[in-house]
């Protein structure tokens, strides 16, 4: 028999002590099938012992035992080393120090830990999965996100412009950072982007983004899209988030209309221009979320324009207030109706306002309409900016593949002293594997300011690990 | 020779099972009251007088199983199953005579009488046995394993196995029809529904959910690393169809049990891990652990009608006085929906650093009782007042609960 002093085991690390255990393990095994182990065959029928009831019965009982260590080999092929378990307990302390695990008169409870040792159905490989998850969850979670863009531009109308027949790439990197403290419920995140090419709008007048991948952050150079410490208080049910911060990220969380890595392209499919942020900054959102059929928010941001320096936080502050509901109207599935208001300072003329409608309807499982709209001033613009857009997406089973979607969308901007966009959208998001997504899209855009109209045909590839 | 006996005995065994099967199956269950039962043959003294009275708590880590009384909220008594067992899910007869439950790590499924809460019979199983289910009429006790791809067939007249069922793949749960002619057994470690005739317990179809879509050849980092099939098969009130949810494919594959066909599919969130059934039937929830939603479906629409977000790592999922309560393990929230609104309406914080693990609703329909592991408790939710009740020490690692005709007894 193999003996493995055990005493050694707590200067031993885990794997150590795990290759002992499997080591010990096998060698039981190897043991108990050697020839000098096996059970020794039951005597033989001596001419003394007539009794064949006698003689059977202790082949039974050597069958019994046979069994019963088939049975424990079989139960202890696993890892037999006890599981450590460290828990919370609350214990009453009485003003001696004595512990009793109930209440005692002259006590107090206190919340204290102690280790549990518990025998479990682990395999080796059980346990190192759960290392490595716990190994996961106390570290940083590191993402990445590329997304390549290919568009090409013909134009349908107006003068001959520059842009005609040209094709336009781009390609955007994001490294995302994200830690969390369950115990404490606060989270961090960071989202470091790097954006490189040229999107259609560098050759087009357009109003608002043909390809959204560059909405508020600067093209050609590494940027901080978003660095934030979140944490729930009140029962969880308010959330505070606080540092660099992407305001789309908390409002205006359109369903089908949202993200330009995976559904529209167009900026003004993405977002609502009457929002009128700039860039992304420093700011805080205070998000009232009771899990019910509504929710709260309020946000704070420095709002200037990318290349200016920074200034003081009263010179550029963007506030922006949402309140949502979700209803079920005529037996429909859920849908989102969100309302909004905000006002900022960050154009130079005082504050101006501006409100807004956002909503998410599914009419089927796997179609949802969505509307925005938009009424107000914006930036340092003269007079209101009026907006709205809508369209529907599709899910399976209206696609080639059941995780593909699709949809259609509409927008137009106006300016009560100015120009005019329209832009049409077509996309099809085709899910390749769980890393990688193509998606196909088929842009019209009409600018009354210059009068042209294009059609841009494009691409996406989508790689996210 | 030896063979041969042993061969004619089995033949004949399997001849009277097979005969005494189709007959049991239609006899009424017994009555609940155990006044009407002969005193324990061993002559120990009676603990549980009435097997409606208590919730059975499966310690993982002390081996054990607990009985707490509902009224007063005590541990009335404790049947140590033995060292190393890990005993996963436990139920009780349907008859209220016995309390069974299966040791994931001594490969043994364990009988205890009810009354004295003595072990009574122990019997060799397959690998790492999990959950279990009656045939209505209580003669047959079906213990899934697993890791042994098998079901063990256990007689509750003799207590002794009569058959092991094979050809499956991670046999996870067993769902008898009312008649108790036949059992569907959720494969996890496949996408077929497996229906077994109950009166010669043989495998005699695989039903196939849904076809894995051709792009999944382009993904084997998805498909030919882990499988997440099927769980269960989850009942209507009558039987009639059952709702399976296949967590690879995301969808739940209705299954009519006359044809024994597939009649509808219903896309469903990401990693679907089983559907509840709402007691009235009306409404089927699936816990989407892929992206931590629950979609609730109509039944007689067969149509998702509402899907919301949720926290993770979804273990289970109670109905209690008109709301449905959605467990979310690893933050210590219920999550609350309205079931004739069929809108969210808060959450329930059980508290801290805990791992909540399955409950069990009372008879009324009132009363959630939730196992805690890591704070060796119980958790009794009030459904309508939502107010929340702590019994401690009931045992190492309580992975689950169980009540007698509760409509919510599951494991996971």
């Amino acid at each position: 028999m193999l003996h493995v002093d055990f005493s050694m085991s707590r200067l031993m690390g885990p794997t150590a002590k795990l290759l002992v255990v499997v080591l010990a393990s096998a060698t039981a095994y190897t043991e108990a099938q050697s020839p000098a182990n096996r059970a020794a065959p039951p005597p033989p029928p001596s001419a003394s012992t007539p009794n064949s009831d006698a003689n059977t019965q202790v082949l039974l009982d050597r069958i019994d035992e046979l069994e019963r260590r088939l049975s424990q080999l079989e139960s202890t092929a696993v890892i037999s080393q006890p599981k450590v378990l460290v828990k919370e307990v609350r214990v009453w302390v009485d003003e001696d120090g004595n512990q009793y695990d109930h209440e005692v008169p002259g006590s107090r409870e206190i919340i204290t830990y102690e280790r549990e040792l518990a025998q479990r159905r682990e395999t080796i490989e059980d346990s190192i999965d759960e290392k490595l998850a716990e190994e996961a969850k106390g570290g940083v979670e590191i993402g990445i996100n590329n997304v390549t863009t290919l568009q090409f531009a013909h134009q349908t109308k107006g003068d001959e412009a520059v842009a005609d027949g040209h094709a336009y790439g781009l390609s955007a990197a994001d490294i995302t950072f994200a830690a969390t403290s369950a115990a404490l419920n606060t989270e961090f995140y960071a989202d470091l982007v790097g954006i490189g090419g040229s999107p259609p709008e560098a050759e087009i007048d357009s109003l608002s983004l043909i390809n959204g991948q560059t909405a508020r952050l600067s093209n050609n150079q590494l940027s901080v899209r978003e660095a934030w410490l979140r944490t729930e208080v009140a029962h969880q049910k308010l959330a505070l988030s606080i540092g660099r911060i992407d305001v789309t990220t908390h409002f205006d969380r359109n369903a089908a209309a949202n993200d330009e890595t995976t559904q529209f392209i167009s900026d003004a499919l993405v977002n609502n221009p009457v929002l009128g942020l700039g860039s992304n900054g420093f700011g805080t959102v205070a998000e009232w979320d009771p899990k019910k059929s509504w929710n709260f928010k309020f946000g704070l941001q420095q709002s200037t324009d990318p290349s200016n320096q920074l200034g003081s936080l009263a010179d550029s502050m963007f506030k922006l207030a949402e309140f949502e509901y979700i209803a079920r109207p005529f037996g429909l599935p859920e849908g989102h109706y969100r309302v909004w208001a905000r006002s900022d300072n960050s154009g130079g003329l005082g504050y101006r306002d501006a409100y807004g409608l956002s909503l998410d309807q599914k009419v089927a499982q796997a179609i949802t309409l969505f509307v925005r709209y938009g009424n107000g001033e914006v930036g340092d613009i003269p007079g209101k900016e009026f907006f709205y857009s809508g369209g529907i997406e599709f899910g399976a089973p209206h696609t080639f593949n059941p995780e593909d979607f699709w949809g259609v969308g509409l927008a137009h901007s106006d300016f009560e002293e100015g120009p005019s966009e329209k832009i049409a959208e077509v996309f099809y998001n085709l899910n390749l594997t769980t890393h990688l997504r193509s998606s196909f899209m088929l842009q019209y855009v009409e600018e009354s300011a210059t009068g042209e109209a294009y059609i841009l045909p494009g691409a996406r590839i989508q790689v996210v690990f | 020779m030896r063979n041969t006996t042993k061969l004619l005995g089995v033949s004949l065994a399997a001849s009277l099972a097979v005969l005494a099967g189709p007959a049991l199956a239609q006899a009424p269950a017994a009555p609940h009251n155990m006044a009407n039962m002969p005193p324990p043959a061993s002559g120990a003294k009676v603990i549980v007088s009435d097997p409606t009275s208590v919730v059975m708590i499966v310690d993982r880590d002390s081996n054990d199983i607990a009985f707490m009384d509902i009224k007063t909220k005590e541990i009335l008594g404790r049947t140590f199953l033995g060292n190393n067992v890990n005993p996963h899910m436990v139920m009780m007869s349907p008859d209220g005579r016995y309390v069974v439950t299966g040791g994931q790590r001594s490969n043994t499924a364990y009988i205890i009488d009810s009354r004295t809460l003595e072990l009574v019979a122990k019997i060799p199983v397959g690998f790492a046995p999990e959950h279990l289910a009656f045939s209505p009429d209580g003669r047959w006790y079906y213990q899934g394993n697993p890791e042994g791809d098998s079901i063990t067939v256990i007689d509750m007249q003799s207590l002794k196995a009569i058959k092991t069922i094979e050809g499956l793949h991670e046999p996870l749960n067993i769902t008898f029809t009312p008649d108790g002619a036949k059992a569907y057994i959720g494969n996890y470690g496949a996408h077929w529904v497996g229906v077994v005739d109950v009166t010669r317990h043989e495998l005699i179809k695989k039903i196939n959910i849904d076809t894995v879509p051709g792009v999944a050849r382009l993904d084997p980092a998805k498909y030919l690393t882990e499988i997440k099939g099927i769980f269960n098969a989850t009942p209507t009130p009558d039987g009639r169809f059952l709702y399976t949810a296949d967590g690879d494919l995301g969808v739940v594959g209705v299954i009519d049990t006359r044809e024994d066909k597939v009649v509808k599919v219903i896309r469903v969130g990401p990693d679907p891990w089983r559907l509840y059934m709402s007691h009235d039937g009306k409404y089927g929830i699936t816990a989407n652990n892929g992206d931590s939603t629950v979609s609730i479906i109509d039944i007689a629409k067969n149509a998702v009608v509402a899907t919301y977000p949720v926290g993770p790592d979804l273990t289970g999922i109670n109905f209690a006085a008109g709301k449905a309560f959605v467990i979310s393990s690893t933050t210590g929230f219920l999550y609350v929906f309205d079931m004739s609104t069929l809108k969210p309406t808060g959450r329930i914080k059980i508290g801290n650093n805990l791992f909540l693990q399955t409950a069990t609703t009372d008879t009324a329909d009132q009363k959630l009782y939730l196992g805690s592991a890591t704070d060796n408790s119980v958790y009794i939710v009030d459904g309508a007042t939502e107010a929340v009740e702590r019994v401690a020490n009931v045992g190492q690692f309580p992975w689950g609960t169980h009540i007698m005709d509760s409509k919510d007894n599951y494991c996971h």
